[in-house]
C-alpha cells in the first residue's frame, strides 16, 4: 500500500518541486476492490521527519476491512488426549502380550 | 487450530451471518457455491473431532447494520478456546498468619477478600447473550477494550504518551446488570484476546471485607489484595480482569470524609487504592472493571483515572419486553410453560378492533410453533389482538418502563 521512502528505489520518487524537503507517498486505497475495478489514489505530501507517523495514521484510517469474529469452542482436549493415549497404550500392551 | 478453521471457512463459505452456527465441520458434505451455481464437496476439518461448536459472534469495524457478510469483504478473526470447569475456581482470603487478634482473643473476620475464577469459565457461558440493553453497550465496550489492549501491548509504544489506565466504571441504578456485564466482558475479552493471552482470570474483589474495624488495617488489606493481583499478573500470558463491585465503598470521596467527622481509615483505603491502581497501569495484562450505584460519592481522583464511565440505565420498554420474552422462551424450551389452545381468550376481546371470527388464532399458532414472538412480530402481526400473549407482555413491559422512571 505504501512505498517505503527509505528504500533506494523509493528515493527516486523525491519530488523536485518540493526541493527535497518533502517526499511523496503514493497511497492507493481500495486497490483490491475487485467488484468495482476502481482504484482510488490519493497523493499526499508530508514532511520528511513526520512521514512515518503520517503513514501510520493513514494505515489506521485505511484499515477499513471489518473483522468478523468467529468463536471455536473446543472439547476437553486434555481429557480426550489422555483417553486416546491410554487406549493406544492398552492396545500396544495387548499386542505385545499376544505376541 | 485458528488458521485451520479460518482456511476451512474461507474455502467453504462465501457468506456468513452473525449468530450463525457453523456445522458439518467434522464430516464430508456438499456446499452450494453461489458464483459457480454448483455444489462442491467439502473437506472436513482435521481437528473437527475436538471441536464442540463454531459460532459467528460479531463483526467489528463495519458501518453497516447488516448481519450478513461476504467473506471477501471482511477479515476473519477466529478464536479457539476451551471452557474451564467451575471446580478450577479458587478463592483467596487474607493471610491468616498475619490476622489481627482482638482484645478478647478473637481473630479478625476472615471472609474471603477476592474470588478467583479461571477464564473462560463454564459458569459464564451464555451470560453475554442474556444481557439486553437499549444501546449496544456491551459490544461497544468489548470493541474498545479489545482494541486498546491490543494497541497497548505493543512493546515500542510509549506509555507516557498513550495514557491508558485500563479502568472502566459502570454506574447506574441497582439491578440493571452492571456486575453481570463486567463478568461477561471478562469472559469475552479472554476469548477475543486469545492470540495474546493463553488464559485468563477473573478476580472479584469483595469490597465490604476490605474495610476493617481496626484503625489503619483497611489500607493494609487493600495493599495486600493488590499484591495478590500483581503476583497473578506476573504470568504475562494470563489476562487478569479485576472486578471491584460497589467501588464507592473503597473510593469514597476524601473531601466529604475530611469535612465530616469520619475517622481517617477509609481515607487511607482510598489513598492505597489509588496508589495501587497507578502501579497496575504498567501491567499490560490487567484490566479493572468497577461498578457503582453512587457516582457522586466516589472520589474525584479515582474518577479522573477512569478511562470509560458508562451509565447503565433502566431498560426501556423494548428491552424489558426482550428480557421477559427470553424468560418465557426459556420456560417454553424447558416445557415448564406449555401453550394451551384457548379460544376464549380471543372471544373475550370485545374491542372494535377485535379479530374476525374467521381468522385463525395466529397468535397462539405463532407461540405454539416456535416461541414468544419478537416485538417486531407483535407490532406487525398482533397489533389488533390486545389479549394475545405477545400484546399482554408488551403492555406489561411498557408499564415497567413507566414505573422505573
Amino acid at each position: 500500500m505504501y512505498r517505503d521512502v527509505n528504500t533506494p528505489g523509493a528515493r527516486s520518487s523525491k519530488s523536485p518541486a518540493t526541493n527535497g524537503s518533502c517526499r511523496r507517498i503514493r497511497h492507493s486505497a481500495g486497490a483490491r476492490d475487485h467488484h468495482s475495478h476502481t482504484v482510488t489514489t490519493a497523493t499526499v505530501s508530508v514532511r520528511e521527519e513526520h512521514w512515518a507517523s503520517a503513514a501510520l495514521t493513514m494505515a489506521m484510517a485505511t484499515q477499513v476491512k471489518p473483522s468478523l469474529h468467529v468463536e471455536v469452542r473446543l472439547k476437553n482436549v486434555a481429557g480426550t488426549f489422555v483417553r486416546t493415549d491410554l487406549v493406544r497404550l492398552l492396545v500396544q500392551d495387548l499386542t505385545a502380550m499376544s505376541d | 487450530m485458528r488458521d485451520e478453521v479460518s482456511d476451512w471457512l474461507s474455502h467453504h463459505f462465501l457468506h456468513l451471518k452473525i449468530d450463525q452456527e457453523v456445522k458439518d465441520y467434522g464430516k464430508r458434505g456438499h456446499h452450494y457455491i453461489t458464483n459457480t451455481s454448483a455444489y462442491k464437496e467439502t473437506d472436513r476439518l482435521n481437528h473437527g473431532n475436538i471441536i464442540d461448536s463454531i459460532y459467528v459472534v460479531d463483526c467489528s469495524g463495519s458501518d453497516s447494520d447488516s448481519t450478513f457478510f461476504t467473506l471477501e469483504d471482511v477479515h476473519l478473526d477466529v478464536q479457539a478456546y476451551e471452557l474451564h470447569d467451575p471446580v478450577d475456581s479458587a478463592s483467596a482470603g487474607p493471610d491468616r498468619n498475619n490476622s489481627t487478634p482482638t482484645s478478647d482473643g478473637e481473630e479478625e473476620d476472615r471472609g474471603a477478600h477476592v474470588r478467583v475464577t479461571q477464564l473462560p469459565s463454564k459458569h459464564l457461558v451464555g451470560i453475554w447473550d442474556s444481557l439486553i440493553f437499549d444501546d449496544p453497550i456491551p459490544a461497544q465496550l468489548l470493541r474498545f477494550t479489545t482494541r486498546m489492549m491490543s494497541i497497548m501491548k505493543h512493546k515500542d509504544l510509549n506509555p507516557t504518551i498513550m495514557n491508558w489506565n485500563r479502568l472502566i466504571l459502570l454506574y447506574g441504578p441497582p439491578g440493571t446488570g452492571k456486575t453481570s456485564l463486567c463478568r461477561a466482558l471478562a469472559q469475552k475479552l479472554t476469548i477475543r484476546l486469545g492470540k495474546q493471552f493463553t488464559h485468563g482470570k477473573l478476580v472479584e474483589v469483595n469490597s465490604q471485607t476490605m474495610l476493617s474495624k481496626w484503625f489503619g488495617e483497611s489500607g493494609k488489606l487493600v495493599g495486600k489484595m493488590f499484591e495478590q493481583i500483581h503476583a497473578m499478573a506476573d504470568d504475562e500470558d494470563s489476562l487478569v480482569c479485576v472486578l471491584i463491585d460497589e467501588v464507592e465503598t473503597l473510593t469514597g470521596s476524601r473531601e466529604k470524609a475530611a469535612s465530616g467527622n469520619e475517622v481517617g481509615d477509609a481515607l487511607r483505603a482510598t489513598n492505597q487504592l489509588l496508589t495501587a491502581l497507578d502501579r497496575l497501569r504498567h501491567r499490560p495484562n490487567v484490566m479493572v472493571f468497577c461498578t457503582s450505584n453512587l457516582l457522586a460519592a466516589i472520589d474525584s481522583a479515582f474518577l479522573d483515572r477512569v478511562d470509560i464511565k458508562q451509565y447503565i440505565p433502566n431498560p426501556c420498554a423494548s428491552a424489558a419486553y426482550e428480557i421477559f420474552r427470553s424468560c418465557f422462551n426459556e420456560m417454553i424450551r424447558c416445557k415448564l410453560l406449555v401453550p394451551v389452545d384457548d379460544p376464549s381468550d380471543v372471544a373475550e376481546d370485545h374491542s372494535p378492533d377485535a379479530p374476525m371470527q374467521q381468522q385463525p388464532d395466529s397468535d397462539w399458532e405463532l407461540m405454539k410453533s416456535v416461541s414468544f414472538p419478537t416485538l417486531a412480530e407483535v407490532n406487525i402481526r398482533l397489533w389488533n389482538r390486545p389479549y394475545s400473549p405477545g400484546r399482554k407482555l408488551c403492555s406489561l413491559a411498557q408499564r415497567c418502563e413507566v414505573s422505573s422512571h
